[in-house]
């Protein structure tokens, strides 16, 4: 490697008049001499210079960086980094596995109390539900229903959740265990929830209760049925209770039995509704094979439609036309409605 | 080189001459800057110190800058950082130890390369990525400067980061 010849006398005469020029360009590029440095660590790096770099990083990845050391934890705290820290919580899914465990509930309500004020959106899978009082102000959709276990806390308030518009309540029935939850133990008369998801169980009275505390504001209501019922003297009241539901315009239904109740439920609504019956997809345990056909062969015949590929509709009914996945009930003419629910 | 190309004479912090085509000199935004505004361009003696580039780092950067001398001027975004697309010949090129990637850095920032800071500044970022903490600091021989009773503090606050 050749070492480079030192400016010669002309030169160096040279730099002498150019120096003060220089010096004025390097006052805006304050950088550290970088010669003679024996260390070699990354912190060595001007503080900007570090935080140019974190901008490159995904924000999850941020998180671990900031307990490197304690100048990068400052850094990461720096308003520019913490917008990006923020961003990400706005929807969130929290799993923990240990079943159970106090120490699950411990560290739930930890995550909750340090960000839960900037969560709008809140899915659960674990298995203890702790106290969400207080740390979930602004929580607009809170989804319980894909949770394998629950104790319903009687220190649930919902009246510290004013902004909760979607409600997805936990699993009634369990595959292990007796009943832990029971609907008619949840209040949420302080709600004004435009979306609702609720398991029936076995108590599908109690159940229509809790429906019934929110009909003048939903726009959506699932219903899961996944227990045989021991009667049907409820159907009465489902009618009563949906006639109700003014401004409902979607009604999912999923029955997970043997489709029966589904077919009760579907020839009991209530005349002249102005709501879509769907079929819901979203649930596809307790051994069904969430395709939707089992649903549309309790109801009668159909045929395959060649004039729209996607579709099936039913001989016997006008009323009623079927998707893969989903079963419409319409009140007018299907053929101009049917255009309206391509999925 | 063609001829008819002015150079000009960069100087290392170590006091090496380096003669340069001007055309390549100017991917430095630092000297196009200089060069520019002072009215230095016709002077062909030009002599530009740079004080804070040593040597072995220069003439690295003037490789980087031959390459990458037709490139038009990368736009001024912020935003594309995080998805910013490293191209094989820069992946190589910051094939190198440590202290040389950070020297590259330094001196990409003094002397306003962005490109060249794009790429070094994306490759450490990418070294850090996946990470835990623990792994980081072994990596880039960072010391854990933490108190017992900061790290008892952060444990607490930031437990559930650590588990993913």
């Amino acid at each position: 490697m050749d070492i480079g010849c030192g400016p010669n006398h002309s030169e160096m005469e040279e730099i002498k008049l150019q120096s003060a020029l220089i010096e004025s360009v390097d006052e805006i590029n304050t950088v550290p001499h970088i010669e003679g440095n024996d260390n070699h660590t990354l912190p060595r790096l001007p503080k900007e210079m570090i935080t140019q770099i974190f901008d490159y990083l995904p924000p999850d990845n941020l998180l671990p960086v900031r307990l490197v050391c304690k100048d990068w934890y400052e850094l990461i705290r720096a308003p520019k980094l913490k917008y990006y820290l923020e961003l990400q919580y706005e929807s969130v899914e929290i799993y923990i596995s240990e079943c159970e465990s106090s120490e699950a509930e411990r560290n739930l309500l930890k995550i909750l109390k340090n960000i839960g004020p900037n969560i709008v959106e809140l899915k659960l899978y674990s298995t203890d539900l702790p106290c969400f009082n207080d740390v979930l102000p602004n929580v607009k959709k809170l989804d319980l229903s894909d949770m394998c276990a629950l104790y319903w806390r009687n220190d649930f308030d919902s009246n510290k959740f004013p902004n909760i518009k979607s409600l997805w309540l936990p699993p009634a029935s369990l595959v292990f265990g007796p009943y832990r939850y029971l609907p008619n133990e949840i209040q949420i008369t302080g709600m004004q929830l435009e979306e609702l998801s609720i398991d029936m169980g076995r108590n599908i009275s109690k159940c229509l209760n809790v429906v019934a505390s929110q009909t003048s504001s939903l726009l959506s209501l699932r219903l899961r049925i996944c227990e045989m019922p021991t009667s049907y003297n409820w159907l009465g009241q489902l009618k009563e209770t949906l006639k109700k539901c003014n401004k409902l315009k979607e009604l999912y239904i999923r029955d997970t039995t043997n489709k029966e109740i589904e077919y009760f439920v579907l020839e009991n609504l209530p005349e002249g509704n102005s709501f879509n019956v769907l079929y819901d997809t979203k649930y596809k345990t307790c051994g069904c094979d969430g395709c939707g056909y089992c649903a549309v062969k309790c109801l009668g015949s159909f045929h395959y439609d060649d004039d729209d590929d996607d579709h099936y509709y039913c001989n016997d009914d006008d009323n009623h036309y079927y998707d893969d996945d989903n079963v419409y009930c319409v009140d007018g003419d299907a053929d101009d409605d049917r255009e309206d629910y391509n999925v | 080189m063609c001829d008819e190309m002015p150079n000009i004479k960069l100087e290392s912090s170590d006091g090496e001459i380096f003669d340069v085509d001007v055309k390549i000199a100017k991917c430095s935004g630092t000297i196009r800057t200089m060069l520019e505004d002072c009215g230095m361009e016709d002077n062909v003696n030009a002599i530009v110190p740079l004080l804070n580039v040593n040597s072995a780092i220069l003439r690295k950067i003037l490789v980087w800058a031959d390459h990458h001398k037709d490139d038009p001027l990368p736009a001024e975004d912020d935003e594309n950082k995080r998805t910013y697309h490293i191209s094989l010949w820069d992946a190589d090129f910051v094939k190198v130890d440590q202290s040389t990637l950070f020297d590259l850095i330094l001196a990409a920032n003094y002397l306003d390369i962005k490109s060249l800071l794009h790429v070094t500044c994306k490759t450490v970022a990418n070294m850090m990525e996946g990470k835990t903490p623990e792994m980081i600091r072994k990596f880039f021989n960072i010391p854990n400067d933490f108190t017992p009773a900061e790290k008892e503090q952060l444990g607490a606050e930031n437990e559930w980061s650590e588990e993913e």
